[in-house]
Formats: C-alpha cells, structure tokens, sequence
C-alpha cells in the first residue's frame, strides 16, 4: 500500500478521469481522482511518491494555474499536463514552469506510463534530496550556539588558532566544539562540511530563522 | 353644395309652374283629371335625385308654384290645397318606396331598379287614388254613400302615367344629357337621328289623319320596331325617350281630334290612350333594361378577361387546362413560350409535355398530380424543365381541380410560371447562409478537439484498462462489463458530436420544424463548450422552464446562435477572467413570443454603429467579414422573428432575437404565404 505510488489525476472529465484511473490502478499504482483544481488543493496529501496528471483546460482554476499555486509548496509535486487541444505556446509555458511532460488526448497506455515512470523518478529525486536537506538541516539545528560559531568560522576556512582568538575561548576548546561539529553534522571531512554548509547556505540564515516552523 | 341646392330649387319651382299649365291644357273638357299630369312627374324625378333631407324644400316650394299657376282657375282655394297635398302625397309616397330598396343613384337600366321603380309609382298612385278630392266627394254627394270608381281610375291612370312616361325622361336627361353630349360625336349621332326620323315619320302616320292614309287603328303599332330599335340599340334612355316621343305624338294628335284614340277620346274616358301607353312601357322598359343588362354583363366579363390576359402576360404567366377524361391539355402560348413547345390548336398531350420536364422531377411531378386528382383539389409543384441554353429552367405550376356531380375529376386547370431568378437567388443565398456557417464552424476551433478527442480518450483508456484487467489471473468480471458500458457510452456520445458538427456542415434548405429552444441552445452551448473552455469564458445558462416550441430550422437557428455567441466570445476577450462572462438566457416576451438573449460584459457597441450592425460587410472586427448578423438576421426574419442588438447600463452589449411561438394556425399562415411568393 504505501509503496504504491500515488498519481494524481485532476480532470474536468468524468469519463476521463474513471477510464484513466482504471488504466493506472491496473498498471500497479494508486490513482486520486479529483475533478477540480480546488478539490486538489483541499484534499489531504501524504507524503508517498506520486505525481499529478493534470488537464489543462477546465472551468475555473485552469491547469496552469493549479501549477503555480503548487510550485509555492513545499515539495512540488511533478506535473504531466493533459490536454485534447494542445498549442505550442502553452506547452512551452508549462514546460518552463516546471512540467515534466505535456500529453495530447487521447493518451496512450505507453506514453501514459513513460511520462509517470520519468515524473516519479523526478519525484524520488526531489524526495532525496528534499530528505538530505532536511537530515543536514536537523543536524545544524542540533548544534548548540557556540558549535555553530565554529561551525561557522571552520567552513570560512579559518584556523582553530584564528577562532580561538575571535571567540575569546582556549584553542583546545575550538577543537573539541570542531570535533563536536563534526560528528553532529555526520561529517567525514572539512571538505563534506563545506559541501553541507553549501548546500544549507542559500537558505542558511534563512533557515535559522524559520527554525520554529521548519522544526 | 347649398347653392347648387337652391339653383336646383329654382329651376324645379319654373319647371314645376310650366308642368301645372300644361297639366292643365291637357284636362278634359268636363273631367276633374287630365289625361296625364307632369308637374307629378317633375316633383318625383326632383325627389328621386336629391336627398331625402332636402325633400321638404321641394314639397314647400310646390305650394306657391301650385297657386301660382293655377290662379285663374274656378277651384276654390281649399281644393287647390287638397290638389296639393294629393301631389306630396303620390310623389312623397313613390320615392320613399323607392328608396326603401335603392339607396343609389337611380337609372333604369337593371331590371330590378325598374321593378323597384314601377311597383312603388303603382302602390303609391293607387293608395293616393282614394283620397283624390273628386273620389271623396263622390262618395259624400251620392245617396247611397257608393264610391265613384270612374273618379279613381281616371285620377290613377293620370297619376300613373305622368310617373312612368315622364318621370324617368326627367331623371335620365338631367343625369346623362352631359355625358351623352361630351361623347357623342357626329358618327354616333347618325343612329339616333335616324331613330328619331323614323319614330316622328311612324308616329305622324300612325296619329294623324293629314298623312293621308286615313284612319286605319292597326297603325298604332307602327311605332312599334322603332320602340324595340331604341330598346335594343339605347336601353332604357333611348325607350323612354322614343316612349316619350310617342306620347307626345299621340296626344298631339288627339288633341287635334285626330287619330286612332279620337272615338275614345271623350269627356269621359281617355283610357285606352292610357292603357296604349302603360302596354308599351310595361313592354318595353324591362326589355331595354333586360338587353342593358346583358350587355354591361358582357362588358365587364370583356373587360375581366382583358384585365386577366394583360395580368398574365406582364407576369410571364401561361395558363393551362387539363381534361381528365381525353388527357389533353389546352394551354396559352405564353405557356407554350415557356417550354419551348409549339402546338397544333393549343393542344397538346400530357404526354409530350411530360418529356419536357426534367427527368429528375418528372416522378415528382406525377405523384404531384395524382395525389391532387385523388386526395385534395390544390396542387402546386416546382420542377425544372429540359432546355437547350446554360442551366436548368424552373417551372412553378400551381392548378385547381375541378370535379364533376359524382365528385370526380373532370378538369385539372392552372398556370405556369418560370421562376429561375428566383430559384438562382435561392441558391445564392444558401451558398452564401452555408459559407458563413462554415466559417463560423471554422472559428470553433477546439470544439472537435473537446467534442471527439474527450469521448475517445475515454474509449481508450478503457479498452486499455481492460486488456489489463484480462491479463490479470482473476480477470475481474464486473468491471470489465462495467468498462465495456462506458465505452459504449462514450461511442454513443461521439457519435452525438459527429452528427451534431455533420449537420452543422451541411448544405441544406431551410425547413420548418417544431422546435424546443432550449433544447437547441443547449446543444449549441455543447458545441461552442471547448472554445469557452479554451478562451476561458464562462457561459452562463438562464432558461426560463417550460417555453412553448417554436417553428423553425434547427441548423440555421444554432448558425445564429453560434454566431451571437462567437461575438460574445470576441467581446469579452479582454475582460479579466473571473467576470469573462457570457449570459444566454431565454424568456417570454410580453406579446408572447419566445426571446433569447446573448449578454456579453465587454466594451459594448459604438452607439453610432449600432443602427449599422445588422448591415451587410459592415463589421468592426479586423479580420471579419461582416456576413455573420446580417446572415443572423436574414434567417431570424424568415423565422417570422426579429433580432436586435443594444448596449447593457452595466457595459457590454446585448443581442436578442424573437420567435413567435409555434402554432398550426401560424404554420397555415405561413404555407399560404410561401404559396403566395411562389406566384
């Protein structure tokens, strides 16, 4: 059950959205139907791999509008667009919003499942490195105020003499708060850190600042 | 008005006097009456021809005149009055009658006016008889209180014959003597002389002694050819004239105490004059107007068929008339024109004009035939015929059945028509209603896309979902039957959608048919439903429930529909999206008729192009062609509907049509309006 992947059909259609969830249930996953973006939006999803099929044109929200709204989200979810009129201009919208893929009805089975094999690979990926990020993230919130001053000042690349110095503290000191760092950031070495710190630093601060949500 | 009035009066007042002297010359030496009296008949023509309002003018003027020319007389002044008031009372008497019955001018020339005339002088004069003063006094001056009926018939007699002898003199020369003079020129002038010569020759042999040929009574009746001449030749003018003539000449003579009426003209009895006169007027009146009648029928029927022929030829028109019985059909030449056929006698056989007709329609044209002979007596049909120039010649016969006794067909009879303009004119304008439907099927651009594409993706996504499902080691029954239904379904409903666009595409002419509006607009709404998706416009629905059907073309009343809808479409474009909103509604209207409206929240029309919007080429958009309301509106008119357009108080504009609402009286209307044009 919680391997399956979860694939999102959000289409206007009654008969479309029955004939496609059939199709996927019998090629082995689990198919939501939804008839409106908004009902998308409103309905609870977890956290299992999956992806969004969505048709483009629909009364209300359209499509692309569902894709805007869902790229502010925390994990963006991988969209293939569905479309019975297709036009290049909004293909190439959806394409640079972020789409994995751009399906003209009637879909075939094969392209059906090609495009949500490569979206759920997407998917996985993004979930990797979303859980990678987020480990590192835990890891540096572990960190007590004076570690991250050293963590800090080591991946600047100054040396346990030099922070000793800034911090007013014994170098001996700086060593074991460097080795503290390292261990609680799972770090094998002060190349990895600095790799992690990369990594946490374009939301680096920020992160810091949104602990209290984030955490 | 008035003046002519008091002219008349005055002349009546001289004629008058001069009718009571020569009334009194003609008295009987010792007789109360004269042999006939024409101030009587003077005062009766004057009634006769003036209104009855004005009637006590003339009895007032008749008093002094009266005194006037009878005061060297040996009457006492209260028997003059008496005379008086025997006068108003004949002649009152006899115009009232009259007028009873004929409210028009009065002439003598239809039996039926004479008869009027001739029974109301007679009951009037009769009645009047017994209160003649000499009638009354008989009776008070005899012993035994008997009346004197010598007195009455002498007075009648008198009365009668100054009413039928004179009195249609006086009337028919004051009506007519201008007409008769404006159109007589010397030729026609030469008759009536010869007429008159001949009577005045017949008269003086016939009254007079001095002609030589002595008294011989037969000759009384030499007169007579003359009288019938001018009853034939001059109706009931030329009879009371020569009438007239006659009188005079008889009782110049007897007055001269010559003549055949001599032995009886004595102081007693003037009777058989009389009665010579009334036999020829009784004779000879009913005969001229009898003739006049005949001939007046005979000239309008001229004139009818010369009205008709004329009629025809200037419509190009040739009749035709078929005898059932021999299957030969006698036709006009315009007709034979319009095959291109000659004709022994006008005659031809069904035959030969059958292979003249196009082949193609010459069933039609039978079973057309048959079905008037069997069924009904109308018949009209429209076919083409064979022709040697550039395309086909159209015929419009229309004909009527005529039946014998037994209720079967004798006579087929009719017309032809050529009607190709017209069917040319019909065929443009199909070619150009079917290239703007086109045209506007050609801007519903994602209307296959969401019509076709949906229903078959559904379809195969369920057949692949189902081969699957088959693959599978429990193959689950239930659904599979479950996704078989809803393929089928959607099969059913693409199918829909073919035929919905197919009909949309084809060229066809308009048919009426009884039609449910919201029906039609809902199916349209279906069609248009991808662009308004695509376009992102809202359509929003307002039916009103329970409208009555409307007579029309489904096809061409979605072409308005799509049309108005398409604008709708153009109009909103710019507007932000959540108010892209169209409104179709459908209503009511206080008349009754069906209306249905298009609102659109866009920029509204330009109030000075708003009078031009239904015009031909007119358009505001870049790229139109200003066919498609002008097309709208061409095909809302000939729904018998109306269509408009006007600008909303909240932006935007509104575009309405209305049709009447389907009913078989309308539909009766209609076809005898097609009928109509046809011709």
């Amino acid at each position: 059950m919680t391997s399956k992947a979860v694939i999102h059909i959000i289409d206007d259609e009654e008969t479309i959205r029955t004939s496609m969830s059939r199709v996927l249930n019998a090629s082995g996953y689990e198919a939501r139907a939804y008839p409106t973006a908004g009902e998308f939006l409103m309905a609870s999803i977890g956290d299992e791999p999956g992806c969004i099929l969505l048709d483009v044109r629909m009364p209300g929200p359209s499509g692309l509008d569902l894709q805007q709204a869902l790229a502010k989200r925390e994990r963006p979810m991988p969209i293939i667009f569905m479309t019975g009129y297709g036009d290049i201009p909004m293909s190439v919208n959806a394409m640079k919003a972020g789409a994995v893929d751009f399906l003209t009805k009637p879909v075939k089975r094969t392209a059906l499942l090609l495009a949500i094999e490569s979206a759920l690979a997407r998917d996985s990926q993004t979930r990797n490195h979303r859980d990678q990020m987020r480990h590192w993230q835990e890891c540096f919130n572990s960190l007590t105020a004076r570690e991250r001053q050293v963590f800090e000042r080591v991946v600047a690349g100054k040396l346990n003499k030099q922070i000793a110095a800034e911090l007013g503290t014994a170098e001996r000191t700086v060593k074991a708060h460097r080795a503290q760092v390292m261990e609680k950031m799972s770090a094998g070495s002060l190349a990895e850190l600095v790799h992690i710190s990369d990594r946490l630093n374009p939301i680096g601060s920020a992160a810091a600042q949104q602990r209290p949500e984030a955490g | 008005m008035a003046r002519d009035y008091y002219l008349t009066l005055i002349a009546f007042g001289v004629a008058y006097y001069f009718a009571v002297l020569l009334g009194k010359a003609l008295y009987f030496p010792s007789s109360t009456f004269a042999i006939i009296w024409p101030s009587n008949a003077i005062l009766l023509a004057a009634l006769l021809m003036t209104e009855r309002r004005w009637w006590k003018f003339f009895f007032l003027a008749v008093v002094p005149m009266h005194l006037a020319a009878m005061a060297p007389s040996h009457y006492p002044l209260w028997r003059i009055f008496w005379q008086i008031a025997i006068n108003v009372s004949v002649t009152g008497g006899t115009a009232g009658l009259v007028r009873l019955v004929i409210k028009g001018p009065l002439d003598f020339d239809s039996l039926w006016q004479w008869c009027c005339f001739t029974v109301a002088g007679a009951t009037a004069t009769c009645l009047v008889g017994f209160i003649l003063p000499g009638f009354v006094l008989s009776i008070l001056q005899s012993k035994t209180g008997a009346p004197d009926w010598t007195v009455w018939r002498q007075g009648v007699l008198s009365n009668i014959s100054a009413i039928f002898l004179f009195t249609p003199v006086v009337i028919l020369w004051v009506t007519r003597a201008k007409a008769w003079f404006c159109a007589m020129s010397w030729r026609h002038l030469l008759e009536p002389c010869l007429l008159a010569i001949g009577l005045i020759t017949s008269g003086l042999l016939a009254f007079s002694e001095r002609s030589g040929v002595g008294l011989v009574p037969a000759l009384v009746f030499l007169p007579l050819p003359f009288l019938i001449w001018a009853a034939f030749r001059f109706g009931s003018a030329g009879v009371s004239n020569a009438l007239f003539g006659v009188m005079v000449l008889s009782l110049f003579g007897a007055m001269r105490g010559e003549g055949p009426f001599v032995n009886s003209f004595s102081a007693t009895n003037a009777l058989s004059m009389q009665l010579y006169w009334l036999v020829l007027y009784f004779t000879l009146m009913p005969v001229a107007a009898l003739v006049r009648e005949r001939v007046l029928a005979q000239t309008a029927a001229h004139r009818d068929e010369e009205r008709l022929r004329l009629a025809l030829a200037a419509a190009a028109m040739g009749t035709w008339d078929w005898d059932v019985a021999s299957d030969k059909i006698t036709w006009s030449a315009e007709s034979q024109r319009l095959f291109g056929m000659t004709s022994v006698n006008n005659v031809v056989t069904r035959e030969s004009l059958m292979s003249h007709i196009h082949p193609d329609d010459a069933n039609a044209v039978l079973m057309a035939m048959k079905h008037a002979l069997n069924r009904k007596t109308y018949y009209e049909q429209e076919f083409r015929i064979r022709s040697a120039g550039t395309g086909p010649r159209w015929i419009s016969v229309r004909g009527e059945v005529l039946r014998d006794e037994a209720n079967k067909p004798k006579r087929m009879i009719g017309v032809f028509l050529e009607i190709s303009d017209r069917k040319r004119a019909e065929e443009a304008r199909q070619n150009l209603v079917h290239a703007s439907r086109l045209a506007v099927v050609g801007e519903l651009t994602a209307m296959v896309a969401h019509e076709i594409n949906q229903p078959l993706g559904a379809i195969l996504n369920n057949a692949e979902a189902a081969e699957i499902l088959l693959d599978s080691p429990q193959a689950p029954v239930g659904e599979i039957r479950q996704i078989l239904a809803d393929i089928r379904k959607d099969d059913v409903r693409a199918s829909e959608a073919i035929r919905r666009i197919r009909s949309l595409l084809q060229k066809r002419p308009m048919e009426m048919h009884r039609l449910d509006l919201n029906e039609t607009i809902a199916d349209v709404l279906q069609l248009a439903a991808g662009d308004a998706l695509r376009r992102r416009v809202q359509i929003v629905k307002q039916f009103a429930p329970e409208l009555p059907a409307v007579r029309g073309d489904r096809v061409h009343l979605q072409q308005v529909l799509l049309n108005l809808l398409l604008n709708g479409m153009d109009a909103v474009a710019g507007v932000p999206e959540p108010k892209r909103q169209l409104v179709i509604s459908t209503s009511r209207n206080v008349i009754g008729d069906l209306q249905v409206a298009v609102a659109d929240c866009g920029h509204g029309i330009a109030q000075d192009k708003l009078p031009q919007i239904f015009e031909l080429f007119f358009t505001t958009k870049r790229d139109g062609m200003g066919l498609g309301l002008s097309i709208a509106q061409s095909i809302i008119e000939s729904h018998h509907g109306r269509i408009w357009a006007e600008n909303n108080n909240l932006g935007g504009a509104t575009f309405s049509f209305s049709l009447p609402p389907y009913s078989n009286r309308l539909a009766d209307e209609l076809t005898s309006e097609k009928h109509g044009a046809i011709v």
